[in-house]
């Protein structure tokens, strides 16, 4: 029989755990039961690097479920061991329709996703099923005629303090040209059940769906909200502050024929695709952040031949953490692409139905528990 | 490197002589180097029994001797303590990571608290109780109230 382990060497073993395993071990005793939803445990336990070996990724293929699939050793192709966990959100939250959901981003341990048809926005945290649906914005009628609207989500610092922007762009009347916006936060997490608006004026015209986190701040690509200047940006919305600042866009080359391009994080630094017509795909990196001379050319590889790489949006081409391999997420097949030697290996997504897309963001597994006035719980099971 | 030895003592008054660059990886060793007058059998580890002090200086004197400078270096190393932590039975693998705290050695704690977050991860809720030497204090009805509320931790 082993010796008793006081508390601290118990919280540095649990430290270690899966999410899984600790909240399995919570009905072992009722100390163990407090230590697990302890706030400095979740301090320690969210704030350790994870340099596990294993990847989680979050695919929506528009069917009832959301799914987490969880790649034991995706970087070795010989040992790669995947299950897969569906989040019944569908139940949870009852007439979130599956048709129109996308998947707005994913930040420290939570991820969020919205319905354009119901206009319902939910965060989760998709290993302890914690999650809270917002309430919609009500403003919106007094603005002016509705343009476009864009969604953010990030968090000012690590696992703590998450929030969920919505930006309305809208026209005094149906002919203008002149846009205006207005930008909504929400946090995530407390007890307020409403909408806060931004004071501060918003200058810049951001795309939909182009969102990627550094530092938790949510960066899309952009444009100038009107005026001469119709140059790309990379428009930051800076959580912490509640302010919105430009970071420089590497120079276009009016010569060279490029599709499309996206913006990516490698290995913390943002970068940029540029996806050319003859099948090669230049990655730039901003190396010092905000700094435009930094912007440098850091490799370019040959698209692999399993789709095309110009029906891909945003959250379908991007680096796993910490690594050089890509994920490109095709219409119906994830692929792990090594551009080093162009290696790659498809990872299967459960109950895609064959005329449907899909889209992945990657997760990080935490313990941040959600108990604002909004909060429930998704149903966690196996497919 | 200084070769200078130091002699340390167990609870059961085994005497262990290693380099001083072994022994001072232990924070508490280290300190009691520089602030204690050392007994003339050496320095006493009151809480540690030979058995276990064997195998962290085992674990200290490959750790002194390697510092990893490449990533064939650091893999050897990884391989090594893998090595070291199969060798040990459960009971070794607690004494240890309780010899670890009060040494303060940080690798050696880490190591081991991985080691028992490996074997428990596997496990069902019965066997870590045993494991661990711990007696349930739920009611049966809070017991399956707990179990309840996460289900899917435990399918």
């Amino acid at each position: 029989m082993a010796a008793k382990l006081p508390q601290d060497m118990i919280f540095n073993i649990f430290s270690w755990l899966p999410v899984r395993a600790l909240y399995r071990f919570r009905c072992v005793c009722k100390s163990w039961q407090s230590l697990v939803s302890d706030p400095c445990f979740i301090k320690t336990y969210n704030d350790q690097s994870n340099d596990s070996q294993s990847l989680s990724l979050i695919v929506n293929n528009y069917g009832p479920y959301l799914h987490r699939l969880d790649v034991i050793n995706p970087f070795v192709a010989s040992n790669k061991d995947i299950t897969s966990i569906s989040l019944d959100i569908q139940s949870s939250f009852n007439g979130v329709s599956a048709s129109q959901r996308h998947l707005i981003g994913s930040c420290y341990g939570l991820i969020c996703f919205h319905d354009h048809a119901l206009d319902v926005c939910c965060v989760l945290n998709p290993f302890t099923g914690d999650s809270e649906k917002l309430p919609t914005v009500e403003e919106l009628a007094d603005l002016g005629h509705f343009y476009s609207c864009v969604w953010g989500f990030g968090s000012s610092s690590k696992a703590e303090d998450f929030k969920v922007l919505k930006i309305v762009y809208f026209r005094s009347d149906w002919h203008s040209s002149d846009k205006q916006a207005a930008a909504f936060i929400h946090t995530v997490n407390s007890n307020s059940s409403s909408w806060r608006r931004i004071v501060e004026p918003i200058d810049y015209y951001i795309y939909p769906d182009t969102q990627i986190v550094v530092d938790g701040n949510p960066h899309w690509r952009g444009t100038y909200l009107n005026g001469q200047d119709i140059s790309l940006k990379i428009v930051v919305f800076n959580v912490a502050e509640e302010r919105f600042l430009e970071l420089p866009y590497p120079d276009h080359f009016e010569d060279e024929k490029y599709t499309v391009e996206f913006m990516g994080v490698l290995r913390g630094s943002i970068c940029i695709f540029r996806c050319f017509y003859s099948g090669v795909v230049e990655v730039w990196v901003m190396e010092e952040y905000g700094v435009k001379e930094s912007w440098k050319r850091i490799f370019s590889f040959a698209e692999p031949k399993l789709g095309n790489l110009t029906r891909i949006r945003q959250k379908n081409l991007w680096f796993l953490p910490n690594s050089d391999i890509l994920l490109v997420a095709y219409d119906k097949q994830i692929v792990l692409y090594d551009p080093s030697n162009g290696c790659f290996q498809e990872i299967a997504v459960p109950n895609t139905r064959s005329e449907s897309r899909i889209e992945v963001v990657d997760c990080t597994e935490k313990l941040v528990l959600l108990k604002g006035r909004n909060a429930s719980k998704v149903r966690i099971g196996s497919v | 490197m200084s070769t200078k030895k130091i002699t340390l003592l167990s609870s059961d008054r085994e005497q262990f002589i290693v380099d001083e660059a072994v022994a001072i990886q232990s924070q508490t060793i280290k300190n009691l180097i520089e602030d204690t007058v050392p007994d003339e059998d050496g320095i006493p580890l009151p809480v540690v029994h030979s058995r276990i002090l064997a195998k962290v200086t085992e674990y200290l004197t490959k750790h002194a001797n390697y510092k990893p400078h490449n990533d064939a270096a650091k893999e050897e190393l990884k391989n090594w303590d893998v090595k070291f932590l199969g060798k040990l039975d459960n009971n070794t693998l607690f004494d240890l990571i309780l010899a670890a705290n009060y040494l303060d050695i940080k690798g050696l704690l880490d190591l081991t608290c991985q080691a028992v977050a490996d074997l428990m991860k596997g496990m069902s809720v019965e066997e870590v109780r045993k494991l661990f030497n711990i007696e349930n204090d739920f009611t049966p009805e809070e017991e399956e109230a707990v179990r309840k509320e996460n289900q899917w931790a435990f399918d």
